[in-house]
């Protein structure tokens, strides 16, 4: 049984990598700010990061879980 | 075959009386020089102390618990200490005296609860035959448990060539010495003997008492009752394992936590000096504040453990998107709304330098030499600076810490089986 890939589908977990993605980025960059002694943006560059992170990695759950229980209901459908 | 019972049985009408007052008889030995001793002890809170641990100790003889009898004896065991009584000969008599509480206990059950004990005490051919099983499941009990001993030490021994030396001191305490081996001989028995009393004991006087259709009942129960018990994790082999992890765990945590309780206890001893009470309330609070910690991360470590060896079971689907839809972005909302937080105080604080301060927070601008001109901002640069200085001091004097609390720990595990059993 396949399951049916809409464009709708793939967009939510390219979104959350590349959310996760930029929050490397910015953790980086948070470091690098650190070793300027540029506290402040350091500091709202690590708050950006967990938030870009956080947010990325709950779309890639509740993507995989959406997908679970679509297959959880077509396999449902097709033994009834 | 059928036993009548005796006049004496019809005239006790419950035998659950009977089988306590044995108890009490088996145990009141060690618990007459416990108190006897403690007795001697000149101070009067004490001795009410020593009283209220007896009817501790009553009660753990009614409900048949082994927790509330090992309490009384190491608690009156730690009072004893601290009233110059010799450390070896008190410590001996607790161990020696717990041990023989769990062996009176299964001999007191297996006469009057397991099987078809009850009526077959009373006459003699049930005794012979209950005497015969005790000595053949016992002889069976300690050859296996002594013999999966041995292969434990030699793979205890080959762990500890190959260990860090922290680990090196824990397994030495416990394998090296004679208590340890006795102790590792003690787990085993009662490994085994979990294994004999719960499938094979009630097998063997079920057979021999009854008809096999009985027995073969048993087993079905006795499967299903395990199923039912590893399902909801009350299993004495899941048991085992999560105490046997947990008393690692603690060892380790103590020494974690050590510094805590280093300051805890020089708090207690000044408010104690401050309020002018006596010595021992020192030891009482510091044993109070130990249970309670101890519970605490008990109850948070267990469930933890025993989750490892609990089978789970698939939930309903609706259920599960049900409970997980909400936490699954918890995370998100929390650090959202510290950031909100975050950028409206510099919002407030500074209005004129928020926008740089975001262009250069997401690498936007690369000007790096900042004087910030805002006072809030530069205290927190300062703050901030101060406190990455000192955080790495704190955690060297934390790390000398808890190398003093394993250098201790193991120490005085060491010291103690040494100075009691040489």
């Amino acid at each position: 049984m396949g399951i049916n890939l809409s464009s709708r589908d793939i967009l939510a977990p390219v979104i959350g990598l590349i959310l996760v993605g930029f929050s490397i980025y910015v953790f980086l960059w948070s470091l690098q700010l650190m070793i300027y002694r540029d506290v402040p943006s350091s500091l709202l560059g690590a708050l950006i990061g967990f938030v870009s992170l956080s947010a990325g990695e709950s779309l890639i759950r509740t993507w995989s879980l959406g997908r679970y229980v679509a297959k959880e209901e077509e396999s449902a459908r097709g033994s009834a | 075959m059928k036993f009548k019972p005796t006049t004496l049985l019809t005239k006790i009408k419950k035998p659950a009386y009977l089988e306590k007052m044995l108890l009490a008889l088996l145990n009141i030995i060690p618990e007459y020089y416990f108190i006897q001793w403690s007795m001697g002890i000149n101070d009067q809170y004490i001795k009410l102390g020593i009283v209220a641990l007896a009817i501790v100790w009553l009660y753990g003889i009614l409900s048949k618990n082994i927790y509330y009898i090992g309490f009384t004896y190491v608690t009156t065991s730690i009072i004893l200490v601290a009233y110059n009584h010799d450390i070896g000969a008190i410590f001996t008599m607790c161990l020696v005296s717990s041990i023989w509480f769990m062996f009176s206990i299964t001999i007191v059950s297996y006469i009057f609860e397991k099987g078809h004990g009850f009526n077959r005490v009373f006459s003699i051919k049930g005794v012979l035959i209950t005497m015969l099983l005790l000595a053949l499941i016992y002889g069976a009990y300690l050859y296996t448990a002594y013999y999966i001993a041995n292969l434990a030490y030699n793979a205890y021994m080959y762990i500890i060539s190959i260990t860090p030396r922290i680990f090196q001191g824990f397994y030495e305490a416990f394998i090296t010495t004679r208590i340890g081996s006795i102790i590792l001989l003690l787990y085993f028995v009662f490994i085994v003997y979990y294994v004999l009393n719960d499938y094979i004991t009630l097998l063997i006087s079920d057979t021999v008492a009854l008809n096999k259709k009985f027995a073969i009942n048993r087993i079905i129960s006795t499967l299903r009752n395990e199923a039912k018990n590893i399902y909801i994790g009350k299993d004495s082999f899941q048991k085992l394992f999560v105490r046997s992890f947990f008393f690692i765990i603690m060892f380790y945590l103590y020494g974690m936590t050590y510094p805590l309780y280093r300051n805890f206890y020089n708090f207690i001893h000044q408010l104690i000096t401050y309020l002018s009470l006596p010595e021992y309330s020192v030891i009482l609070a510091w044993l109070g504040l130990l249970n309670i910690v101890s519970y605490i991360v008990y109850k948070i470590i267990y469930s933890r453990i025993i989750s490892v060896v609990k089978p789970s079971i698939s939930r309903e689907r609706n259920e599960l998107i049900k409970t997980l839809q909400p936490s699954v972005w918890r995370p998100f909302y929390v650090f959202l709304s510290v950031l909100v937080f975050y950028v409206t105080i510099i919002a407030v604080t500074s209005p004129s330098e928020l926008s740089s301060i975001i262009m250069r927070s997401l690498g936007l601008s690369k000007n790096i030499n900042v004087i910030y001109q805002n006072k809030f901002l530069r205290l927190l640069t300062n703050m901030f600076i101060d406190y990455s200085y000192y955080l790495t001091q704190w955690v060297q004097t934390y790390i000398l810490y808890i190398d003093e609390a394993y250098r201790i720990l193991t120490g005085l595990v060491k010291d103690m089986i040494e100075f009691i059993w040489g």
